[in-house]
């Protein structure tokens, strides 16, 4: 039954770096994936693989696969940190912006060496973000966030330090975790503190810009509708969810931090409606969730290192990497959902295509597997 | 992968910590530290790394005022876990006046950090000739000592044995369970400061000292009181034994409603405990909220199957928990007849 290897060593390519990877993101336009690796490189992989593996259909039903002409583009690294890199955000001016224990922001293009944008000493860059509407950059260091657009820069003190930031979708503010909250950070300045008692730790954006989510230290998730600043609890984990990710129409809110990935229905959120789990069951907990641009799935990874492409209140899934290698901390769709990025504190690093021809029929493990073969 | 091991290194403002934590990494041999100290920058010294972070203590809002954790310790440990090459240890020093508990708590809280590393001791370093005083005007000192589980009495050199002798009563008396030694400009060997395992169930050690008499009117054989300190504000220690088994059924729900109700005012608990009918030690340690148990190794062939409990923590009531615990014991329907 489980003949068939993984999907990243079929229809993937991977390297083992020797650092950890903090974090991955997709730089849209040129098709590159930037990891950030705990030894303060990035390492830039080229996923445009022309003559790499694919999917062809078989008479009769089914697809083969035919297997790779020529080697995959390999890694380039380039340094950006003295310590480790902690922050990575992909560039609205394309490239990627890395955020250090150094306190130094730096700007790695698609061409060139990279430069750095921001300073501050004796502080650590835990956060940062580019907002794609608008090009603004941000990022948090200490008790502060500081802005910056064409040249010039402004900054907000916060009741304490930010430990994640995000741009609304339509990039008219900027939301800020930290402890007692979170604060809204206007274009025109102005600010409003969302204020939830606890530790939050990670925030995500719904689509339509409607909601925000934050992942807590008190094994909780806490929503607040931005128009009025309604609260949404969502608790009951049994580990800190501190991954999340919305489904491509807002309808759900996945996350880590239970043996399963954990679904929230957000179409409208309703706090009294339990959570729907997906995926199989396990023993080891979910670390990282992403969800497809396009189509409800999502990929989830294990702290045993191995990844699962499921869908919400299906008890089945399709594995795509298996265990090993360390916890998942990074997973990454590219824009259009054809290929996935992997990364895992033992430093393992790739991507696997994943073409549409696998998508067309009910997504089992056993139907994938047996239609590869 | 091994968990790295952690040391907090506590005590009051000129005790000697930083002599203490530079004689540490002198010694350290290859070894590769980080260690993180109370102020911004960083900075290596001989192939370790030493990391600044600003104290960040944070209440968890899970109803408890005890739940509390360190934020600057999250994100640094999570960083240090996400370097390549692993640490051997990380060391953490605290302020003078820091209370250890959320150090400790954090460790515990964080799902990150107790997939990767593993709290291995407190350790406090006092001066010699001023700890007895401190302990008595000083409400932060209390709370340092009873998380210790080693107390240097550091510049003994500087001491007269009437001092000494007070200051490791003073210790003796707030935490029964604490390590002492005597050191001169914290001198002294790597292998007693580290790889103490002083949160591992399976090594942990509960001293109860045997002072004084059992109260009269007290059935004997049952349980037999210890020490209670007096010396420091507020906070005392409550050694208690019992050679009856308990009954596990009776004991777990105690403990539970203990740490739940009496959290806050609970520092430090530890106990090795009989249990009637369980071949092997039940073994427990708290801190506030925080309880790790479990049933550890069988009782040894000619092993005494003695009870042992040792509290610490603001106004606790020897009596009371002295009693509730006989409620707790197999045969306890019987003793209270």
């Amino acid at each position: 039954m489980n003949a068939a290897p993984p999907l990243l060593n079929l229809l993937g390519v991977s390297w083992e770096l020797g650092a950890p990877v903090v974090a991955a993101v997709w730089d849209a336009e040129s098709g590159a994936i930037g990891f950030a690796l705990g030894d303060g490189h990035l390492a830039v992989v080229n996923a445009k693989w022309t003559g790499g593996p694919r999917v062809e259909p078989k008479p009769g039903g089914g697809v083969s696969v035919v297997e790779a002409q020529v080697p995959a583009p390999q890694p380039v690294r380039a340094a950006c940190h003295q310590g480790s890199c902690l922050s990575l955000s992909a560039d609205a001016g394309g490239g990627f912006l890395t955020g250090g224990d150094d306190g130094r922001v730096v700007h790695v293009p698609r061409v060139g060496a990279p430069a750095v944008l921001a300073h501050v000493p004796d502080t650590w860059v835990n956060a940062l973000a580019s907002c794609s509407r608008t090009g603004t950059r941000a990022f948090a260091s200490a008790k502060q966030v500081h802005r910056m657009a064409e040249g010039a820069s402004e900054s907000i003190d916060l009741p304490a330090p930010a430990t994640a930031i995000a741009f609304s979708p339509d990039g008219g503010c900027l939301a800020m975790a930290h402890s007692g909250g979170a604060t809204l950070w206007f274009n025109d300045g102005s600010s409003r503190l969302l204020a939830w008692s606890g530790y939050h730790r990670a925030l995500v954006w719904s689509p339509d810009g409607q909601y925000l989510a934050s992942g807590m230290q008190e094994n909780a998730l806490h929503g607040w509708r931005v128009s009025d600043g309604g609260d949404i609890e969502m608790g009951g984990y049994p580990g800190q969810p501190l991954s999340l990710s919305f489904a491509h129409d807002g309808r759900y809110l996945a996350s880590s931090g239970g043996t399963r990935p954990v679904c929230w229905g957000f179409d409208p959120p309703n706090g009294a409606e339990p959570p729907v789990e997906c995926g199989i069951a396990s023993k080891t907990p979910v670390t990282c969730v992403a969800c497809h641009p396009q189509q409800s799935l999502i990929a989830a990874g294990y702290h045993n290192g191995a990844v699962l492409l499921c869908q919400p209140g299906s008890d089945e899934g399709l594995f795509i990497k298996g265990s090993g290698g360390g916890a998942v901390n990074a997973l990454a769709w590219s824009g259009e959902g054809s290929r996935l990025a992997i990364g895992t504190q033992d430093g393992l690093l790739g991507w696997v295509t994943l073409p549409e021809e696998l998508f067309r029929s009910r997504l089992t493990d056993r139907s994938i597997k047996e239609s590869i073969q | 992968m091994t968990p790295i091991p952690v040391t907090v290194l506590t005590g009051f403002l000129g005790a000697g910590k930083t002599t203490l934590l530079n004689r540490l990494l002198r010694g350290a041999e290859g070894k590769r530290y980080a260690v993180i100290v109370n102020e911004y920058g960083e900075l290596g010294i001989d192939g370790s790394l030493v990391v600044g972070a600003e104290e960040e203590v944070y209440e968890l809002n899970n109803g408890c005022v005890c739940c509390k954790l360190r934020g600057d310790l999250i994100r640094v440990a999570s960083n240090l876990v996400k370097r390549p090459g692993r640490f051997d240890g990380i060391i953490i020093e605290t302020t003078g006046l820091a209370d250890p508990a959320p150090v400790v708590q954090t460790f515990y809280f964080d799902d990150l950090l107790r997939q990767h590393t593993r709290i291995d001791s407190v350790i406090c370093v006092a001066d010699a000739r001023h700890l007895a005083g401190q302990l008595r005007d000083a409400p932060e000192t209390g709370a340092q000592l009873a998380q210790a589980d080693l107390v240097l009495l550091n510049k003994a050199d500087l001491a007269d044995e009437g001092m000494l002798a007070e200051a490791g009563r003073a210790v003796q008396q707030l935490n029964p369970t604490a390590e002492l030694r005597r050191s001169v400009h914290g001198d002294i060997p790597l292998a007693q400061l580290l790889d103490r395992g002083a949160f591992d169930l399976s090594r942990m050690r509960v001293q109860v000292p045997r002072l004084g008499a059992a109260p009269a009117g007290t059935p004997p054989h049952v349980y037999r009181p210890a020490a209670t300190g007096q010396h420091s504000k507020g906070i005392n220690s409550v050694s208690l034994s019992f050679t009856q088994p308990l009954d596990r059924s009776r004991f777990m729900p105690w403990l539970q409603r203990l740490v739940t109700e009496r959290g806050a005012d609970l520092l430090r608990a530890k106990g090795i405990i009989a249990f009637e009918g369980e071949d092997r030690r039940f073994v427990f340690q708290a801190v506030h909220m925080t309880v790790d148990s479990g049933l550890d190794r069988a009782w040894a062939d000619g092993e005494s199957r003695e009870s042992r409990l040792v509290f610490i923590g603001h106004n606790l009531d020897a009596n009371e928990l002295r009693g509730e615990l006989a409620h707790c014991l197999a045969d306890a329907d019987a003793v209270m007849s």
